[in-house]
Parts: C-alpha cells; sequence; structure tokens
C-alpha cells in the first residue's frame, strides 16, 4: 500500500514538473508575442501588404497564363483562316510564301532533333562562401547561345522564349530579361539541331568545363529527348515595334 | 481518479493552446523578415504583370477582331490579300529577308599586322548591339539572323557559311535608334575600354571605331542561306 502511495506521488510530482515546464515554456511565448505583436506592429501592416499583393500577383499570374493560351488559340485560329483563304482563292502560293516567312522569323513552333541544356546556380550557393562564378549569369546564357549557333543550332529558346533577330539576354538589377520577359534560373536552353554536334560544343567549352568543376559547381546538364520543342516567338501577332526602324525605308 | 483524468484534460489544453502559440510565433517570425525591399520587389513584379496583361488582352482583341475579319471574308469569298500581302513584307524585314537602309553605327575592328581578329570581339559587339536596341545587324555585309554562326575556322570567320579573312578589317553595321545615339557610343566606348584592357588579348593590338552613319544598307539574307538551316526547321532531314 505503501508502495502504491509512493508511487502516485511520484507520478504527481512529474506531471506537476512537466506542467510546470510547459506553463513557462507557454508564458515565455505568450510574453514574446505580445511583445513582438506591440513592438512590430507597423512590420505587421507591412506584412498585411505584402500578403495582398502577393494575392494579387498570384491572381495576374493566373491571368496572363489564361491570356497566353488564349492568344496562342486566336494566332493558331488566325494563321488557318488566312491559309484557307489563301489557297481557296487561288493564292496557294502567297499562302506559302506566307508560312516560309513565319516560319524563318520565328513566329511558328518547331520541333525536331536536339538538346535541352540546363544552366543553374550551384546547389546551397552560400554568398559568404562560393565564388561569383557558381551563379548563372546573363553572359553565360549569350556564350551558351553562341556555342549552339556556332555547332549549327536551327532554332533555339531560352525558358520557352523564342529568340529571333531581336532577342537579347541582358541583366536588368538582379534578373536576367530576355524578350522583355524576366527569367528566373535553371535557364533552359532548347536547341534544335544534330544533338551530337550540340553537346559536343558544349562538354568541350573550356569556361562551362571549368565553371562545372566540383569546387565552383554550375549546374551544366545536357540532355537529348527524342524531339525538342521550341515554341513561337510569343509577340509574333505584334512584332511592330521590333521593325519601327527597319519600315519605311 | 477524476483529479488525474482533470489534469490530463488541462494538460492536453494546454499543449494545444501552446502549439497554437508557437505557430503563431513561427508565423510572425516569418512576417517579421518582410522588408520594404522585398515589397517594393513584389509590387514591381506584380506593375509588371498588369502592364503585360493589359498589353496581352488589347493583342487579343485584335486578333479577335482580325479573326471576325477573316471569317466574314471566307463567307463572302472575297479575301483581303493586299493585307495579307503587307503582313508577309513586315514578317520578311522582321525576319532579316528584306534589305533595310536608316541611321546607323558602323563599328570597324583591326588588329596590328600580323595578327588575326578574334571572333570573340565580334561576338561581344554583336551581343551588345542587341542589348542596345538593333533592330538589324550585318558583318562584313553578312546579315545577322537569330542562328547565325560568327566562329573561327583557321585563317578564316566563318559567318552564315562564308569565310572572312581574320587578317582584314571587319565592319559591323547596325540600324539603331538615333534618339539614343549618345547612349549608345557611351556604351560601346565602355566595351571598347574594356577589350583593349583584357590582358589576354592586349597584344593584338586591336583599332576599334565608332562611326555614326545618316544612311546606312544593311542587305537581305537569302532564303537558302545557311544561316537558317530550312532543312532542320521543316523536318526534312528526318
Amino acid at each position: 500500500m505503501n508502495v502504491k502511495t509512493d508511487n502516485t506521488r511520484h507520478v504527481s510530482l512529474r506531471q506537476q514538473l512537466m506542467l510546470f515546464v510547459v506553463m513557462l515554456l507557454f508564458g515565455f511565448i505568450v510574453a514574446n508575442h505580445v511583445q513582438s505583436v506591440r513592438a512590430r506592429s507597423e512590420t505587421r501592416s507591412l506584412a498585411v501588404i505584402y500578403q495582398q499583393r502577393e494575392r494579387e500577383l498570384n491572381e495576374q499570374i493566373k491571368l496572363n497564363e489564361a491570356l497566353m493560351q488564349e492568344n496562342t488559340a486566336l494566332n493558331k485560329q488566325k494563321d488557318e483562316l488566312i491559309s484557307a483563304l489563301l489557297v481557296n482563292q487561288g493564292y496557294a502560293e502567297l499562302s506559302a510564301e506566307l508560312q516560309q516567312v513565319r516560319l524563318l522569323a520565328g513566329f511558328t513552333e518547331v520541333r525536331g532533333p536536339g538538346i535541352v541544356l540546363t544552366l543553374n546556380d550551384k546547389p546551397d550557393y552560400a554568398i559568404l562562401t562560393d565564388s561569383d562564378a557558381s551563379l548563372v549569369h546573363d553572359g553565360d546564357i549569350r556564350h551558351a547561345l553562341d556555342l549552339l549557333r556556332n555547332a549549327g543550332a536551327a532554332a533555339l529558346s531560352v525558358n520557352d522564349l523564342r529568340i529571333t533577330n531581336v532577342s537579347y539576354i541582358r541583366c536588368i538589377g538582379s534578373t536576367i530579361r530576355c524578350n522583355q520577359y524576366r527569367m528566373l534560373p535553371p535557364f533552359v536552353i532548347k536547341a534544335l539541331g544534330d544533338p551530337a554536334q550540340l553537346a559536343a560544343a558544349i562538354a568541350s567549352d573550356p569556361l562551362f568545363s571549368m565553371r562545372h568543376l566540383p569546387d565552383i559547381g554550375l549546374v551544366v546538364t545536357v540532355e537529348t529527348p527524342e524531339e525538342v520543342v521550341i515554341p513561337a516567338f510569343a509577340e509574333a501577332d505584334s512584332f511592330g515595334s521590333y521593325i519601327t526602324l527597319l519600315e519605311g525605308n | 481518479m477524476k483529479q488525474a483524468i482533470l489534469r490530463n484534460i488541462a494538460f492536453t489544453a494546454v499543449c494545444i493552446i501552446l502549439g497554437i502559440l508557437i505557430a503563431l510565433q513561427m508565423k510572425n517570425v516569418n512576417l517579421n523578415s518582410i522588408s520594404e525591399e522585398n515589397l517594393a520587389a513584389l509590387q514591381t513584379k506584380l506593375i509588371e504583370y498588369i502592364d503585360k496583361n493589359a498589353e496581352l488582352s488589347a493583342r487579343n482583341a485584335e486578333l479577335y477582331e482580325y479573326v471576325r475579319i477573316l471569317e466574314n471574308d471566307k463567307a463572302s469569298g472575297n479575301a483581303q490579300v493586299e493585307s495579307i500581302i503587307r503582313e508577309k513584307e513586315r514578317a520578311a524585314l522582321f525576319a532579316g529577308l528584306r534589305e533595310v537602309r536608316n541611321y546607323g553605327i558602323v563599328i570597324r575592328v583591326s588588329c596590328g599586322e600580323g595578327v588575326e581578329v578574334r571572333d570573340s570581339v565580334l561576338r561581344q559587339f554583336v551581343n551588345e548591339l542587341r542589348n542596345l536596341g538593333a533592330q538589324a545587324i550585318a558583318i562584313n555585309d553578312e546579315r545577322l539572323v537569330a542562328t547565325s554562326e560568327i566562329r573561327n575556322s583557321g585563317s578564316l570567320i566563318i559567318i552564315n557559311g562564308n569565310g572572312y579573312s581574320r587578317a582584314e578589317p571587319f565592319e559591323i553595321k547596325a540600324i539603331t535608334d538615333p534618339q539614343n545615339e549618345k547612349s549608345i557610343l557611351d556604351y560601346l566606348e565602355s566595351i571598347r575600354t574594356a577589350i583593349l584592357a583584357d590582358s589576354q588579348i592586349q597584344n593584338d593590338q586591336y583599332t576599334i571605331e565608332f562611326l555614326p552613319v545618316t544612311e546606312l544598307t544593311l542587305p537581305a539574307l537569302s532564303e537558302d542561306s545557311i544561316a537558317f538551316r530550312i532543312d532542320l526547321l521543316t523536318g526534312q532531314n528526318q
């Protein structure tokens, strides 16, 4: 009986001790929370605005995706109608010429053999210990595109943005832009052409070989899928702003 | 017994509240990490998307209107061939298939005697001109397109499949916005300074000149040019 009483007392003591610890923690967190709520009401209002803007941005991103899909469908419908109209009216040759010009301008999706090159920052990049060479820069993307052009690429895209005669890759602030679009890593470069030749151009490049070494750790991977699909220039229906200096001369 | 149950319930309740408080605290910590800079970056991105969507909506509205006209044409059997031909010509201009003439900048690149011009120097200027908004570029009258090669091959530099002697000066022509002449020339000057200061090519004794020209003519590139690689684009090689 005495043993049982001792056990009960022991358990009760342990429970009280645990409750004490929990209550202590509870008190500490409540105090900390109240303090942080009081002291940072300004930050909280900033946070509320941030969350609101984040929600608005997500809505805009969804809207952008829907508009892009609508745009693609409309362009397809337009091309089909023009083609049908011209053929029906006896202008089959003009229809073929138009298609050829659009193909050469990069206004149509193209597919075939090729490679997919991925450039990415070193995984777990640490700003204090890792070198700047462990990050992908705009010059790296331009360099990769130049290598692929010289290896016979017939069409190119970066993060599914078609590279055309007027495309640029440049760093503005902390982001890299292409065709007026902001891009984030990883940078996926697709090239249509002889897969072996294109892959060899990347593999044998001294710059990428050096940056790919474990010490620097830049991610440079080449895949050779059976078919590479390169999208059309996203502004194919409104390219006027790119030829303002060429028209009327 | 009853006391033990009550104690357990109280303990459980305290633990639940504690859990909620920890979660709230964590959320608070995350929110506290938001700075005005983060917010400014987010707002910039938001404005960018709003502008992009407004532009895309306008483009789609124009496309709807054009599709409607085309459908009417199809129904009436009266195609507006002239507008289609105009559209084809504009696409050909964009594609580099037409000669163009306008204000532009000429960059002359040459090396010291017995030294050969490097392809990388030409590529650097071409890339910078693209960044500066050039709408048409040519090297030694070879019109450049999206897939034009510029590469060394022995004593030649190959451009669009044609070889040019590396011992001779190269001339890059670009049609650029005359309103930006000063900023473009200033930027090109900074590139020249960087090239001349490059220890790897200092011995090449480069001479790089910039020349704004009121009327510059850039030739068209033929549809048959190897630069277009039409066989690959149309899948004829498969």
